[in-house]
């Protein structure tokens, strides 16, 4: 089969069971459906999918990010505490500082994991560990100042009808996908993924490669942070934790394998929809907010039991006949 | 005949290269001129690998020098001996199966073009140039997962094209090619000489080293025998430079073929792959060895007989009563045992102790009410190091502490101490020094006198011709040959690999 | 022709020491934390304080069995931090305060966190989900159904009984917590090294492949030991609550990161197959000694989370460098 056929046998399922969620929930509740809500959904999602697309970058080169949480948090508790609130240069500040450290966060990481040649699990764990007693440092509580114009980066809303919450999805999804099929650095962590030896034999630089890898990781949770002090207005150390679990999920049921070498970011959006959509219609339906790690830990336990035992009966089959074509 | 354009390409001299104690290549000179192709043949270990790996930067000689056009050079890995116009073509592919074909191809070499983003154009066109040189046409956007054996070696074949290089080598690049493949496959050297590269071509199949070869070097040992130009080879002389004794000096006497004697297996069943009928027997005492090109489904014909292999409709009889082996746990309760190919990945436990490793099998048989029976367990281990003389300084060692030779011992030996009615081994000498090669033919002649059934995969003719009774030769998942006594000949073997008539349908009996 | 045979191999007197000379260094490093302890605030060697330093370590190491059986079959348990706050939560809301159901509250919370557990195995061995996502996503659902049946606030209180086990002294001298971890200890240690189950699992974890080609039900025994590792985590929330007397939702949460530290430190490697539980134990002990240490040095939480996180960076370094450079 070609790789068209192979994106489409990948991402298509997520966004048809995506779908189905969407319409059956509209049944289910009316109120589903305006544009309010879905508005609200945008708003929610935007980290989910920022952070996803993080960690399907990590995961694509048979790696793991555990410390996305932890530097979230790092990113949030630095940007609600930096000087000159009020003033232009607190704006400018709060852009560059958190994502910056984000930045050097995940290129520590990737050092680590390269260099020492240690599995990623622990490394990235034992690094969140230490960032999270890093921001519990900064700020031991929640609280922390946000400048006043900055909520309008999750609120505002472009020519006074694109929510940029929206906006930053759509970007994202698109220069990210961009950068995996067309840019040297995106095959690379590709083929790392597919079978290291051999892509570092072709000379493709893979400690580089993985090293910027975390480091794009630790940038975009350093984005999620700083998403998330405009959102709330304040900070939170340990605001960033939910997002470890959420990551590896979305980037998994929107097609990524957790072996590396296939997958991408098409399926994210898909992904981190349906994981908000529980929420959203947990919420909707007055159901207690506890059912959701029971319906979240149930769905991961499904998606990946689909995908395993799925691997001899794939939706490909269609895509069978594709086979040898163009062989002459 | 070379061209004479005789620039000397590739000249390596003194050579030494050694691996924890074993000495793998013991200075060896060998050269390679533009516009030649230079045969290497040796048998399993005689230390063409390591030369050739040697030559690829991927190992760095003890000491020797290595010249690439005149010039001297030392590589610290594959990238620059490919800066240098070195090309490898391995048996095993380096191809990523999850991307398309064009990538594969210039991985790591991406192609740019407007702002910096790979340019599919670019790789269009490299693809062009490479392939068409090479009197083949692949769509570029296929993923290589989903090509046959044969195409995907043209696209390693075209990968290592896009580099340029100056001199190949082609690591027993026939295995898995029918004769037909096989006639393109020379097609394409017979180009390359042409345009005046040099090519090494390493290959266990004498009769097409004796085609396509002007020059030909047979190592032995680690050494090399002799270096001499085609004139001066033929069939015999290259066999016996290569093993350098009779074949009664390397394999145990066979016992031959009686038809009298009892039947002690039989195996009848559908290879899922291939989906056609398959089924032979095992007599007494007989060695049954399992031949043919590689990939017809040999290996998971062995597989089957230990309950991992994709078989349909199964009947295993063992001394006339069916048996279930639906995976190995049923099947080593019936006394079957199986030697992987893939020592490190499926045989051995390499950070576990030698004892551990040699025990492996029979934890449950050593055992009381939940407990290991540790004296008990520590005796039966012990003899078996003695019997197969495994060289340890103790058991409590590492098992990748130990050669590949001692490895396989273990792997062996654990079975042994399971002490099995019926023994699979697929490629068992393969990575294998030559004394411990003699030692496991012994062994696999002892179990055969003592009322084993013993089946062997192997792709190493010798061996299936010097160590085997009976040979059945498959091909797409049958059996196309069974030949026993004199009829076990190289010519009779190649011939029934690519046979297209199978046992069953022809009502020989089996 | 014939097999020449060798001279046969004479154990070594010192085998067993230079085998096991990195736990003999974790107990001598523990006895040298002890004293840095005593020199940082005297009365840290008092009887009194080494017991409340055992018994803090009692639990970490109850946990730790679970974990090491489940490290050494190459996998990892994320789920132990929830399961530890559903025995904590769920033993007093059981017992609230009376002696009369110990033994079926007990009996139900161990049965429950062997199915967890099983669950996880199950996920991990027989639908070949990864550990780490699957222990997370049962840990999820556990995190659910406690919030669930507590409400989100957790009553009850521990019986006479658990509170006696929690704080109480055996004979007066030893706490009786740090007794039940000497001898689930010496089970533990007994079972790996010398049954059949102990042998069967680091084969599993050095090579699952070959163990499976080897005749070793390969899943049985990744489930066994996930399960394993949910009745001891559950295990050791129940007797938390005995020590705490109220149970509190999140108790279980740093247990996660901590019983793997102690794993690691006490040598077992996280791709499996090597290493055991009696360096387990020397790694809790390290592990609360360094925590105590430091709050007397007046290092605030902060500290010492990045401590921990460090304390695994090294322990890694200095165990396994060289196999990733390989």
């Amino acid at each position: 089969m070609t790789e068209k056929y192979k994106n489409l046998q990948l991402f298509l399922p997520v966004y048809i069971i995506f779908l189905l969620i969407y319409v059956v929930a509209s049944f289910i509740e009316p109120t589903f459906f305006t544009w309010n809500n879905n508005v609200n959904l945008f708003t929610r999602i935007t980290p989910l999918v920022l952070i996803g697309i993080a960690q399907t970058f990590v995961i694509l080169t048979g790696g793991i990010d555990l410390s996305v949480g932890s530097v979230i948090g790092l990113a949030n508790v630095i940007a609600v505490s930096l000087p000159f609130v009020g003033t232009p240069g607190n704006v400018i500040l709060w852009f560059l500082v958190p994502t910056l450290i984000g930045l050097a966060v995940g290129l520590i990481n990737g050092f680590i994991i390269t260099r020492g040649g240690f599995p990623p699990l622990i490394v990235t764990l034992a690094m969140g560990v230490v960032w999270q007693g890093v921001s519990l440092f900064i700020l031991s509580e929640p609280g922390g100042k946000v400048a006043r114009g900055v909520s309008l980066y999750v609120t505002g809303k472009l020519f006074n009808f694109l929510p940029v919450p929206l906006l930053i999805i759509i970007l994202a999804i698109v220069v990210f996908q961009l950068v995996l099929r067309r840019t040297a650095f995106g095959r690379s962590v590709y083929a790392i993924g597919g079978n290291e030896t051999i892509a570092s034999e072709s000379g493709i630089p893979c400690n580089r490669t993985k090293i910027w890898v975390y480091g794009l990781s630790g940038f975009l949770a350093g984005l999620v942070g700083l998403y998330l002090s405009a959102w709330m207005s304040s900070g939170d150390p340990l605001i960033g934790d939910p997002y470890v679990l959420n990551s590896i999920a979305i980037a998994v049921i929107g097609g990524t394998s957790l072996a590396g070498g296939t997958g991408g970011v098409l399926g994210i959006l898909g992904g981190a929809y349906i994981w908000q959509l529980l929420n959203n219609i947990l919420n909707l339906m007055a159901v207690s907010m506890f059912y959701q790690y029971i319906a979240k830990g149930l769905i991961i336990i499904i998606a990946l039991a689909a995908t395993a035992s799925a691997g001899g009966i794939r939706i490909g089959a269609i895509f069978r006949k594709f086979g040898i074509k163009g062989v002459k | 005949m070379p061209e004479k354009s005789s620039s000397l390409l590739l000249e390596m001299r003194g050579i030494v290269k050694t691996f924890d104690g074993t000495c793998a290549v013991k200075g060896v000179d060998f050269s390679c001129f533009r516009g030649e192709i230079h045969g290497l043949v040796g048998e399993n270990g005689a230390g063409k690998s390591t030369l050739m790996k040697i030559i690829a930067g991927i190992h760095s000689p003890d000491s020797g020098k290595i010249f690439i056009n005149g010039k001297e050079c030392k590589f610290a890995g594959y990238s620059q001996a490919r800066k240098a116009g070195v090309g490898v073509v391995y048996q095993e592919l380096s191809l990523l199966p999850e991307l398309t074909v064009g990538e594969n191809i210039v991985l790591g070499v991406w192609p740019r073009g407007a702002g910096g983003l790979i340019s599919w154009s670019k790789i269009r066109t490299i693809m062009k140039t490479v392939l068409e040189g090479i009197g083949v046409e692949i769509d570029p956007d296929i993923l290589v997962s989903s090509l046959p054996v044969a195409i995907r070696q043209k696209v390693e074949i075209g990968k290592v094209l896009a580099q340029e290089p100056e001199l190949f080598i082609f690591d027993e690049p026939t295995a898995p090619l029918s004769r037909d493949e096989v006639a393109v496959l020379f097609k394409i050297l017979h180009d390359l000489k042409k345009r005046g590269k040099g090519i090494i071509f390493i290959s266990h199949r004498i009769d097409e080293v004796l085609l396509i070869s002007d020059r030909i070097t047979v190592m032995k040992d680690g050494q090399v025998v002799v270096t001499d130009s085609i004139s001066e080879f033929n069939y015999q002389k290259l066999i016996s430079s290569m093993i350098g004794r009779t074949m009664s000096e390397i394999f145990p006497a066979k016992r031959g073929v009686n038809p009298n004697v009892k039947v002690l297996l039989t195996f009848d069943g559908i290879l899922r792959q291939f989906g056609k009928r398959i089924a032979f027997s095992v007599r007494e005492g007989e060695v049954t060895g399992i031949g043919g090109l590689q990939g017809q489904g040999q290996i998971e014909l062995c597989k089957s007989f230990f309950g991992i292999g994709e078989c349909d409709r199964l009947k295993l009889l063992i001394n006339n009563s069916p048996v279930s082996n639906k995976n190995p746990i049923q099947a080593m309760r019936h006394g079957i045992a199986y030697i992987p190919e893939n020592r490190n990945e499926e045989g051995v436990f390499l950070i576990l102790s030698v004892l551990e490793n040699l025990a492996a099998n029979t934890i449950n048989r050593h055992s009381r009410m939940g407990f290991i029976k540790l004296k008990e367990e520590r005796s039966v281990v012990q003899n078996m190091i003695e019997r197969l003389s495994i060289q340890i300084s103790s058991v409590h060692q590492a098992a990748q502490s130990l050669s590949g030779g001692n490895m396989q011992k273990l792997v062996i030996g654990k079975w042994l101490i399971f002490n099995p009615r019926v023994i699979v081994l697929v490629e068992p000498t393969k990575g294998v020094d030559i004394a411990t090669k003699q030692q496991i033919y012994i062994l696999i002649r002892q179990l055969a006198d003592n009322g084993v059934a013993v089946i062997v995969n192997t792709s190493d003719m010798l061996e299936l011709i010097g160590m085997c009774d009976r040979v059945m030769v498959m091909n797409r998942g049958t059996i196309t040959a069974c030949l026993e006594g004199e009829k076990i000949t190289e010519g009779k073997i190649m011939e029934a690999s690519v046979s297209r008539e199978d046992i069953l349908e022809t009502g020989v009996v089996i | 022709m014939t097999l020449e045979k060798t001279s046969s191999i004479k154990g070594n007197r010192w085998g067993f020491v230079s085998r096991n000379r990195v736990t003999f260094f974790l107990f001598l490093l523990v006895i040298i934390l002890f004293l840095i302890g005593e020199i940082v605030s005297r009365g840290f060697l008092g009887y009194q304080h080494i017991g409340d330093i055992l018994r803090a370590a009692s639990f970490l190491g109850i946990v730790a069995i679970g974990q090491t059986l489940v490290l050494l079959t190459a996998g990892i348990d994320l789920s132990v931090g929830p399961l530890i706050t559903m025995g904590n939560v769920f033993i007093c809301m059981l017992l609230n305060g009376l002696d009369v159901n110990n033994f079926w509250a007990f009996a139900v919370l161990i049965l429950l966190g062997l199915v967890f557990g099983a669950l996880s195995g199950l996920g991990v061995a027989y639908l070949r989900i990864s550990p780490l996502v699957m222990t997370l996503a049962v840990g999820s659902l556990v995190t659910g159904i406690t919030l669930i049946y507590s409400k989100g606030a957790p009553n009850g209180f521990a019986s006479p009984m658990l509170r006696e086990i929690g704080v109480g002294y055996f004979l007066n001298s030893i706490p009786i917590i740090v007794v039940i971890w000497i001898v689930l200890s010496t089970v533990t240690i007994v079972l790996l090294n010398f049954s059949v189950y102990g042998r069967k699992l680091i084969h599993v974890g050095a090579n699952a492949n070959a163990a499976n080609l080897s005749g070793i039900n390969v899943r049985l025994v990744k489930t066994i030991a996930y399960a394993v590792s949910g009745a001891t985590a559950v295990l050791a929330g129940v007797f938390m609550a005995g020590y705490t007397q109220t149970a509190f939702l999140g108790i279980g949460n740093q247990y996660i990161m901590w019983s793997i530290t102690a794993v690691v430190i006490g040598g077992t490697s996280l791709m499996g197959g090597k290493g055991g539980y009696a360096g387990t134990i020397a790694g809790a002990i390290i592990l609360i000694l360094v925590g105590s240490i430091l709050t007397l040095l007046h290092m605030p939480e902060a500290g010492r989370r990045i401590a921990e996180g460090l304390i695994i960076l090294i322990m890694i370094t200095i165990y396994f460098r060289k196999r990733g450079r390989n």
